[in-house]
């Protein structure tokens, strides 16, 4: 091949027609942005820049547009403690998608989804959980039905349109779980890692299947500002015990339910006296920090 | 109401087992030594036991854990009760039952309860009412809260309370006797959990763990936690030949030997993660230094009255 190909040339060397090699040479200079000029002399083209090499991602128009969509919504993310990492894949998806203009111009014509910051901070916890080989408890609600279960995740992965984690909840057993019914991720600490356990009987607690006995629930009852309009509670059964909005409230792990009371609201906590005095003594635990 | 047990102070330091007991011996005004002493005295200190892919489990599969704990706390003239089990035998929820009765009576007389949650924990408190029990895993502040009805349910299929009842006194050299040809036993017994051998104790303990790394196919987890586990434990026994030699002047040189041990197993910590071919020579250093240290112990074990150690001193049989 000599320094100057051309479609002729192309042609015979990858034994195509000469109309293909043609296509081809468009398509680099149109749609990969390769920066060729034709040097009527040599009756070939060349290179305008010596740096330039062709990209090992190729993307069709249409996915450019998306990631193009996607460095537009990112850029708008402000979450407090992943901001910057959010910020630095909107630039990152916008030098992917090559495109150096305005990202509003275009947006109009791109298709629209619901960006879920939720799930993107599940997805950086699991993440990053998987990479360090740490435990994991989810809480999973599927319609009333709430599990805990425990284990390591493996890794996630997109298919027919839903995310799912993989997860090893007992040796040689892998499990999956779609994101969408994960309603809580708790990272176990290094320590509780030491669980002897043992890799051969990760925790699995799925209510009601594990054991002959059925683990039993912790109730509590609260008393909300509302009433609810189904059987649940951010994903904790709750049965309705009088007309001014008291629930019993079922739960299996506390940690979770007392992360969930600093974050929802409810007007009381009737019982039990032991989770109105861990929650004051979290309370108090943080007043003593600030 | 609320009835505790005040004054439990647990820190996860040692063997689970070991730090529960200590806690418990502690606070219940049973037992006054630092848990190196109750580590070395009881044997706990002295043993050792790695999975042939050095699973987590490692740490605490050192034998049943009922002989395991009674003989230990025999040692050091601890008295006590333990009920153990599977959960899925059918007599589980009777002796559910009973050993919540226990706890209660335990705590009613001032003195927490060991129980497996996993690791092992200690119960310092109930309350009827609430039907729960207050407990602390000493990995955090926070008191954690079991129900009634779920004691005894955890991620493993078994399920273990130990029950201090009281003391008698033994005294400080047959308690020191009898641990030396523990740790002895331990390091000479391949399997302390047959006829499972994917399990070894002691010397083929250390060959497993070299053999897992050697080969590359472990549990890195695991292998972390038996390292940390493996480094605590040297240091226990380091501080408690010390003492030890103190009582008994002929151990010194294996407490010499055991201070070199412990100073090569803290090495261990500054190792890089990925510089297993390091570790696996330094283990090859240890197990030889530890073969060596268990010889010295041989020549002064073999002047004690009761060189068997493998015959408890109630003998092999039930007692009559």
């Amino acid at each position: 091949m000599n320094k100057y190909p051309n479609s002729k040339s192309l042609a015979e060397k990858f034994e195509i027609s000469t109309r293909q090699a043609h296509r081809d040479i468009e398509y680099m200079t149109s749609s990969m942005r390769a920066p060729l000029r034709y040097v009527a002399k040599h009756r070939g083209y060349e290179y305008t820049d010596d740096t330039y090499i062709l990209p090992n991602i190729y993307l069709t128009e249409e996915e450019r547009e998306v990631l193009q969509f996607l460095s537009y919504r990112y850029e708008q993310v402000n979450i407090s403690n992943t901001g910057k990492n959010v910020s630095r894949l909107s630039h990152l998806f916008r030098q992917l998608s090559g495109i150096q203009s305005e990202p509003e111009q275009s947006i109009e014509r791109l298709p629209m989804f619901e960006y879920n910051s939720v799930l993107l901070q599940m997805l950086s916890i699991l993440t990053t959980a998987i990479k360090e080989k740490k435990m994991v408890e989810l809480i999973l609600q599927d319609g009333n039905r709430i599990e805990t279960v425990v284990g390591y995740p493996t890794r996630l992965m997109y298919r027919y349109g839903e995310d799912y984690l993989f997860m090893n909840v007992s040796v040689e057993k892998e499990k999956q779980f779609p994101l969408k019914n994960i309603s809580k991720v708790h990272v176990r600490q290094e320590n509780e890692q030491d669980i002897p356990g043992l890799t051969g009987e990760i925790q699995n607690r799925v209510i009601g299947n594990n054991h002959s006995i059925q683990r039993k629930p912790f109730l509590a009852r609260i008393k909300l500002k509302e009433q609810l309009k189904e059987e649940s509670w951010y994903g904790f059964h709750a049965k309705k015990v009088d007309e001014n909005h008291v629930y019993e409230i079922q739960f299996f792990d506390h940690d979770a339910f007392l992360s969930l009371l600093f974050e929802k609201e409810w007007k009381s906590i009737e019982s039990p006296r032991w989770l109105k005095e861990q929650l004051q003594q979290r309370c108090s635990n943080i007043l003593k920090k600030l | 109401m609320k009835k505790a047990v005040s004054n439990i102070k647990l820190i996860r330091e040692s063997k689970s087992f070991i730090d529960c007991l200590h806690a418990v011996l502690l606070a219940a005004n049973l037992y006054k030594e630092p848990k190196y002493m109750l580590s070395g005295k009881s044997g706990m200190a002295f043993k050792f036991c790695v999975h042939r892919e050095l699973l987590p489990l490692s740490v605490t599969s050192y034998g049943q854990w009922e002989a395991e704990h009674h003989e230990g706390m025999e040692n050091v003239g601890i008295l006590s009760n333990s009920f153990a089990g599977y959960t899925r035998h059918p007599t589980f929820p009777l002796y559910q039952e009973a050993a919540i009765f226990k706890i209660k009576q335990s705590i009613d007389k001032g003195i927490a309860v060991i129980f497996w949650e996993p690791e092992f924990c200690v119960i310092h408190g109930y309350d009827d009412e609430e039907q729960i029990f207050f407990y602390t895993n000493g990995l955090d502040e926070e008191e954690k809260v079991v129900l009634y009805d779920n004691f005894g349910l955890n991620i493993t299929p078994f399920w273990y309370v130990h029950i201090v009842t009281g003391k008698a006194d033994v005294s400080d050299r047959e308690a020191i006797q009898m641990s030396l040809q523990t740790a002895i036993m331990e390091w000479e017994t391949s399997h302390k959990t047959p006829p499972d051998t994917s399990i070894a104790s002691g010397r083929l303990g250390i060959q497993y763990w070299i053999n897992a790394l050697e080969c590359g196919k472990f549990d890195q987890r695991g292998a972390a936690y038996i390292l940390s586990a493996a480094i605590q434990s040297k240091c226990e026994i380091t501080s408690y030949m010390n003492e030890v030699q103190g009582m008994i002047p002929q151990v010194s040189s294996a407490c010499k030997i055991y201070l070199k041990l412990s100073s090569l197993y803290e090495e261990f910590r500054r190792l890089k993660h990925d510089d297993t071919f390091e570790l696996i020579r330094g283990l090859k250093e240890a197990m030889n230094m530890e073969e060596k240290a268990i010889k010295e112990l041989k020549k002064v074990t073999s002047t004690f009255p009761n060189s068997y150690p493998w015959v408890p001193r109630w003998g092999t049989g039930p007692t009559r």
